[in-house]
């Protein structure tokens, strides 16, 4: 019965919408996420890609911050970067790193979709081994598109 | 009459060893090696003085807390000297590598050949080098003790990337 139960759980996740925002509970494999950058250390301007530290927690809080960018439109994507996360930080926003969740799931990260604020989640589930993490975030800089502010 | 003369190693030319010589000849070869150690240091060819800036600029970059807008740690500052040391044992054959601070403060070389040709060395400033490298499909990960001298493990795959 408990594996039915959580099958349910995770089934009515796919499609209960959080009220404000119409995202799904469960983060959908196929949902692109957004790292934004607020470094120029976090990128490579002529090679057009992200660089792997970019990915990397710190070691004492294995959590890496994204939003979930689905179904907004790129004004709305850059908006939430300066509004929620570049101006509070004070610092500017010079790009972001476009992933796919299939691609953070499949290094066995979990995505938590906190909401707070909107749309934010945490990359969780982070090994302990550091060299492991590198590697990990290797990964996800390969797969991430470059996507620079204009 | 004496002559200078370098052992071909496996590592940078700004690695010294300790001269135990006590004669006039030990003392010459020994000043001959500083003076080379200088003109290298200054070489533009050769990479030190870019990987030298590269070191500073990052220190000023990154030398107060949250330069990355996600609560990063400034640069610590045990890994800055051993960046500094990991700088000058770099084989000169080997390409300057792009040189980055990650969340920790801590220094990260990072040689990049392409989205899955990379490979990264996080220096912590305890002795201890922490890397990983995609090459392709394949992948390592690893840490190794940081003595005198480059670990293998490092430059083996360093040759891996670039060749």
């Amino acid at each position: 019965m408990n594996y039915l139960r959580r099958f349910w759980t995770i089934f009515k996740g796919c499609f209960h919408e959080s009220p404000d925002l119409g995202m799904p509970d469960v983060v959908n494999p196929k949902e692109p996420l957004s790292r934004y950058l607020m470094s120029r250390r976090h990128f490579w301007r002529e090679k057009k890609a992200v660089k792997p530290v970019a990915f990397l927690p710190r070691d004492d809080n294995l959590r890496l911050s994204v939003f979930r960018i689905d179904g907004l439109t790129e004004g709305e994507i850059w908006e939430i970067g300066e509004e929620v996360v570049a101006r509070p930080a004070h610092r500017n926003l010079h790009g972001r790193g476009d992933i796919t969740a299939s691609i953070v799931q499949t290094q066995g990260l979990h995505i938590d979709p906190d909401n707070n604020p909107r749309r934010h989640a945490d990359i969780t589930w982070w090994p302990e081994d550091k060299p492991k993490r590198l590697e990990i975030a290797q990964e996800l800089a390969a797969s991430a598109t470059l996507i620079l502010r204009s | 009459m004496n002559t200078a003369c370098g052992a071909i190693r496996n590592e940078g030319y700004l690695v010294s060893y300790p001269n135990r010589g006590v004669s006039d000849d030990a003392r010459r070869i020994a000043e001959r090696e500083k003076e080379i150690q200088a003109d290298i240091s200054e070489s533009v060819t050769v990479g030190y003085r870019q990987m030298s800036q590269a070191i500073c600029e990052a220190f000023e970059e990154c030398s107060v807390d949250n330069w990355d807008g996600y609560n990063a740690k400034a640069i610590d500052l045990g890994s800055l000297n051993e960046a500094v040391r990991f700088s000058q044992m770099l084989p000169t054959t080997i390409p300057a590598p792009e040189i980055d601070v990650d969340a920790d403060g801590e220094f990260v070389f990072e040689w990049y050949k392409g989205p899955r040709r990379v490979f990264s060395v996080i220096v912590e400033g305890t002795n201890e080098l922490t890397y990983a490298g995609l090459f392709g499909v394949n992948k390592t990960n690893g840490t190794e003790y940081f003595g005198d001298e480059l670990p293998k493990t490092i430059l083996d795959n360093l040759q891996r990337l670039l060749s």
